[in-house]
């Protein structure tokens, strides 16, 4: 039994780093600055680890195989989830690069407002450590921070020292609106871009003030960072012409599964276990975190490891700004996104 | 002469990008040099008869029968001539389209008449968002012509608009004229949330009572203050 | 496998070589010496009548990091113009103004670069740099960090703590952000931004640090100097783009009292305040300035008309400078208590006053400046225009008449306020080299590039003799990275991955009490995780260190 410390968490977005982990074996447990988000994440069991094609138990050589005999005769392949450390989305590009597939990344519907509002018209913003030490005023808009993020509070504003305020416990924290009844999505899409040219505004008038759009866990920002240096976009582009096109709206996954138009879903998700890729009737490749469950069995899953956990990589905090390095804590014989991926490129 | 006709074939299951298939490129080509013509669909590339049946002679009036709304991009830059649509259109209908006619007699997708300069559009059926729009980054949409929706137009009519006339004889979205720099929208039916979101200048023309004007404060008071109003 | 280069006119300035006809002989990679055992060549090429060069070297360029990545979401609409298709060899990606990595290595590689060099490595941002340009392919890389803005040095100087402290943060973090040089950018005002100020001048206090730019940049610059660091302080200056910031040039050239600094895109730092529009050239004050002072070393940043998007990672002054984004829209951001950046896309117009002598201004200055082993050959990409523009560039300066035909065309009051036309000088094949090759190798500090010398790796250009520069500069017959065959006709027939350059000054291991204090208390990253291990560049299989000796070390 092994313990390490100073571990960085992929999952909560807020870029922690300073927990404890206790090693046994391959189980993990969490024994300090856990929380609602990261301990249940580390300490999930592997479960069931081993590939499967259509629901039958096969080799991974054999579910590389059958992979990319799928993918070799499709018209429109879709790749979505996209939930992985740099290189699983370098691996996911290189793939969809010679595979002509549509990248999606499962949350682009709720970061496209941000995005759409940014392509427009810019923004001013800050990261995590001007939040510490210079925020004085916070102003939280239609949103739940805590249920977000639960450390939040205590690593950027409730904390013991601020290098620019006497009295960080002094810090102003003012609640506009607060999170809609229904869905996110239902949220007016200028929201956005009106806070933006407000921040813009204040920043004319004599002040300093900026934003900090909340929003990127398992791997959201990774998705567009790696996308947007590999292809010029953020993680929702097609390349079915042979380069990378952008399109906000038509290569939306769920949307290319009802319309028909995918006749192949891979689908990449590599932290969350209880997560499911959608429901469809097109051939599926799902890469999910060992010991993922289906309610139908994809016609080939192929369960591998976490980052962070079973592999170093790297992830992109919520602030865009700073990644973090990953450590690998055990060997349970997983292989990485990155790992399945390339293989599955190089048998196509 | 007689109209130059596709009719598709069967309707494809990934998208397919028309806009090879205008006046300006087909003048003076052969049926056969027609047919050859390949048009992106998804991630294969086919040839126009392969997609299509085709008849007639006159490029300056083309007709797509049976159409479906995986056809994108029809008369895109199209620079004069006519083309009808008979049934739906798919994204991108009249993008930067800089003169000529073309009518729909289904509905169209997202970003019909996108950054236009001129011509007309008239869409029979409903229209998707952003119609008259500009392209995500673009701060320019529609420069010019008329569209002309007698159904219902989706969100975000006219966004970035800057000259030129959209007319919804249904109802028109959420955000109808958002980021509008100049130009004139008449809708006759209902208008949806955040009329005018930024907008900046240009005349919206409602025949009923907007059913919220004050979802967001600074827009709704620019738009009492300096925009034409008529109900 | 032996290759020969048989018989091509060779400008190897740091050889000493200027157009003689010679045979070239490669190696596993390196330059070798004419096999003595009469050992039969594997594969030869005629270089009769070609010009040979080692791989031009760029600089200063911004290629990996959060401001490229930020301009690239920022402008879609700049991809859509310049789609670029996968083929058997390459990745598919878009180009323009700020291209995506792959295209980024391939079209400097077209155009025989084999080496490129980040100048703003935010010291958080650092991973992202290297991760960025570990996706550039073909092309070595390395970085400059940047110091100057953050919190924890301005705290060292307000403290008064001695050199040797600063010096070993400094060499601390060169390993930690592994990068080869250090870089300031408007010394402080990123930071004084932060507090609210909108300017600061070279002598002007940070209202809260009591600190001066001009401090700052003599501690650097001497920090540099003593941890052996052979690139000099790498200065990008107060009030970029200031009219009259001519003389805050030359103060911060005075300032630095000898040491060695350079001073990049110098172009947006030599203005005056004359004529109707109160906007005039300093070129000729800066050139004699750099011509006085041997410790002064520039890169020009010249501008082209056309769009392209500056991103800096000065955000006090691209906040200034929104006002004139085209399109409407950017980007500023306060980074970490480290930095911050500024994103604000561009139109370089011919017939805009301004734009038109900021043209005039930089061809001034690289034909003003003497000496072309202290004057490099950027546009400080993608700010002063996309680096595809260097052949056009390079005509310019080769190239008189041409030259002059161009300025007949810009805004007329600009043309009056140039002593362009009068300027005869037109540069040699030796002087392109020594400013592309040999001159940014030993600026740069790089042992064993830039020069055609044996025992270095053979990364060589070559090209067919063109009066017309700009072709013969766009499209090389031969390029050569490390010995293989990389490009053919100004095409990538083969891709390969470069290495990461970089320096490992010593430290004291005592700041990392320091520092570990000030991580736990006030950053929001434990001070193990911050810094970046050799595995994280080299993991992937494709990537590869190589570190640069020091000064006075063997
Ligand atoms: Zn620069």
């Amino acid at each position: 039994m092994t313990e390490i410390t100073e571990i960085p968490s992929p999952f909560c977005g807020i870029g922690t780093d300073d927990l404890s982990i206790q090693i046994d074996g391959t189980q993990l447990t969490v024994t300090s600055n856990g929380c609602a988000v990261n301990t249940p994440a580390f300490e999930q069991a592997i479960g069931d680890s081993l590939p499967s094609i259509n629901g039958q138990t096969a080799t991974l050589e054999q579910a590389v195989a059958k992979a990319a005999e799928i993918l070799r005769n499709t018209q429109q392949p879709v790749f979505g989830g996209c939930a992985s450390d740099v290189n699983g989305m370098r691996a996911l590009l290189a793939l969809a690069d010679k595979t002509g597939a549509v990248v999606d990344n499962q949350n682009f519907n709720i970061t496209r407002r941000n995005l759409l509002a940014m392509q427009d018209s810019g923004w001013m913003n800050c990261t995590l450590a001007e939040i510490k030490n210079r925020c004085d005023l916070l102003l939280i808009v239609g949103t739940d921070v805590e249920g977000f993020a639960p450390r939040f509070f205590e690593r950027y504003l409730w904390t013991e020292h601020a290098m620019f305020l006497d009295k960080p416990g002094d810090r102003e924290v003012i609640y506009l609106g607060k999170a809609p009844s229904g869905s996110a999505s239902t949220r007016p899409d200028g929201k956005v871009q009106s806070i933006c040219s407000l921040v813009k505004d204040i920043n004319l008038q004599g002040n300093r003030c900026s934003g900090f759009p909340l929003g990127g866990k398992e791997g959201d920002q990774t998705a567009n960072q790696v996308c947007g240096w590999t292809t010029g976009y953020p993680a929702r582009v097609n390349y079915a012409r042979g380069f990378p096109e952008y399109d906000p709206f038509l290569y939306d996954t769920q949307t290319l599964l009802n319309n028909g138009e995918a006749d192949a879903l891979l689908w990449l998700q590599s932290f969350n276990q209880n997560s499911r890729p959608p429901h469809t009737q097109v051939p599926s490749i799902v890469l999910g975190r060992a010991g993922m469950q289906f309610d139908q069995a994809p016609a080939v899953y192929i369960p591998i490891g976490t980052p962070g956990i079973d592999h170093a990589g790297h992830a992109y905090r919520l602030d865009n700004v700073v990644a973090i390095r990953l450590k690998k804590l055990r060997d349970a014989g997983l292989p990485s996104s990155a790992d399945v991926l390339s293989a599955i490129e190089h048998a196509l | 002469m007689s109209a130059l006709t596709f009719s598709l074939k069967q309707t494809p299951a990934q998208r397919l990008d028309l806009s090879p298939l205008v006046s300006q490129n087909l003048q003076g080509l052969s049926l056969a040099e027609i047919a050859a013509l390949e048009l992106q669909n998804g991630k294969a590339k086919r040839r126009v008869d392969e997609v299509f049946s085709i008849s007639g002679d006159d490029a300056q009036d083309i007709v797509f029968n049976a159409s479906s709304d995986k056809l994108d991009f029809i008369g895109k830059q199209l620079d004069g001539g006519r083309i009808t649509v008979n049934g739906d259109a798919g994204a991108y209908l009249g993008l930067n389209m800089k003169n000529g006619a073309i009518v729909v007699t289904g509905n169209s997708g997202i970003y019909s008449g996108c950054e236009m300069k001129n011509g007309l559009i008239e869409i029979h059926g409903n229209a998707g968002d952003f119609i008259g729009g500009a392209l995500p980054g673009n701060k320019q949409g529609m420069k010019g012509g008329t569209i002309l929706v007698k159904g219902n137009a989706g969100a975000r009519v006219g966004d970035h608009m800057r000259r030129g006339q959209i007319l919804i004889e249904g109802n028109a979205g959420d955000y109808c004229g958002s980021r509008m720099l100049a130009g004139t929208i008449a809708v006759m039916g209902d208008t949806g949330r955040f009329l005018g979101y930024a907008m900046r200048r240009g005349t919206l023309l409602l025949w009923k009572q907007p059913r919220c004007l004050s979802g967001h404060v600074t827009s709704s008071r620019r738009l009492v203050d300096r925009h034409q109003f008529q109900s | 496998m032996l290759i020969k280069l048989t018989g091509g006119r060779v400008y190897d300035p740091a050889s000493g070589i200027d157009g003689q006809q010679l045979d070239i002989y490669v190696e596993n990679g390196r330059i070798v010496a004419p096999p003595s055992d009469g050992r039969p060549v594997d594969q030869e090429y005629d270089l009769r009548g070609k010009v040979v060069m080692s791989g031009a070297i760029d600089m200063h360029t911004h290629i990996g990091g959060g401001k490229g990545n930020i301009a690239r979401t920022l402008l879609p609409e700049d991809h859509r113009m310049d789609p670029v298709a996968r083929t058997s060899v390459t990745r598919s990606g878009n180009g323009h103004a700020m291209p995506s990595s792959f295209i980024a290595g391939y079209r400097y590689a077209e155009m025989g670069y084999t080496a490129c060099f980040e100048p703003a490595v935010l010291p958080i941002n650092a991973r992202q740099a290297h991760m960025e340009m570990g996706d550039t392919p073909i092309v070595d890389k390395g970085g400059y960090v940047m110091l100057g803005s953050d919190d924890f040095l301005l705290r060292m100087l307000t403290a008064q703590k001695d050199q040797k402290a600063i010096n070993d943060y400094v060499a601390w973090t060169l390993n930690a952000a592994k990068g080869i040089g250090i870089k300031v950018v408007n010394a402080g005002g990123i930071n004084a931004f932060k507090f609210n100020q909108r300017k600061l001048d070279l002598d002007e206090k940070n209202s809260h640090y009591d600190v001066t730019p001009r401090q700052i940049l003599q501690t650097l610059a001497k920090a540099v100097q003593e941890i052996g660091v052979k690139h000099p302080l790498h200065v990008h200056g107060c009030n970029l783009g200031v009219p009259g910031n001519v003389d805050t040039t030359l103060d911060t050239i005075q300032g630095v009292e000898g040491l060695p600094m350079h001073l990049t895109h110098i172009q947006f730092h030599s203005y005056g305040t004359e004529g109707d529009f109160k906007f005039s050239s300093g070129a000729a004050q800066i050139a004699e300035a750099i011509n006085k002072n041997p410790n002064i070393s520039a890169d020009v940043g010249q501008i082209l008309f056309g769009q392209t998007v500056t991103a800096s990672g000065d955000n006090m002054r691209q906040h200034a400078n929104h006002r004139f984004a085209n399109p409407n829209k950017w980007v500023c951001m306060d980074i970490e208590c480290d930095a911050g950046c500024g994103v604000v896309p561009f139109k370089y117009k011919d017939q805009n006053f301004v734009n038109a002598l900021q043209w005039a201004i930089g061809l001034e200055i690289f034909l003003l400046v003497e000496d072309p082993w202290r004057i490099f050959l950027t546009t400080d990409h993608p700010n002063g225009a996309p680096f595809t523009s260097y052949p056009h560039l390079i005509r310019l300066l080769m190239d008189k008449s041409f030259r002059n035909d161009m300025l007949a065309t810009i805004h007329p009051e600009a043309q009056k306020m140039t002593t362009l036309a009068s300027i005869d000088r037109e540069y040699t094949l030796n002087e392109i080299a020594i400013m592309t090759r040999a001159g940014a190798a030993r600026i740069i500090g790089l042992q064993d590039r830039g020069a055609l010398a044996e025992g270095n790796w053979a990364d060589i250009t070559v090209y067919t003799e063109n009066a017309d520069r700009q072709t013969m500069f766009s499209k090389p017959d031969y390029v050569f990275k490390d010995g293989e065959l990389v490009v053919r006709d100004g095409e990538v027939v083969k891709v390969t991955w470069g290495t990461t350059h970089i320096v490992k000054p010593d430290y004291d291991l005592s700041i990392e009490r320091d520092l570990q204090h000030y991580f736990d208390r006030y950053l929001t990253m434990k001070l193990g995780n911050f810094k970046i291990s050799d595995d994280e560049i080299t993991e992937d299989g494709r990537g590869s260190l190589s570190v640069h000796p020091l000064r006075g070390v063997a």
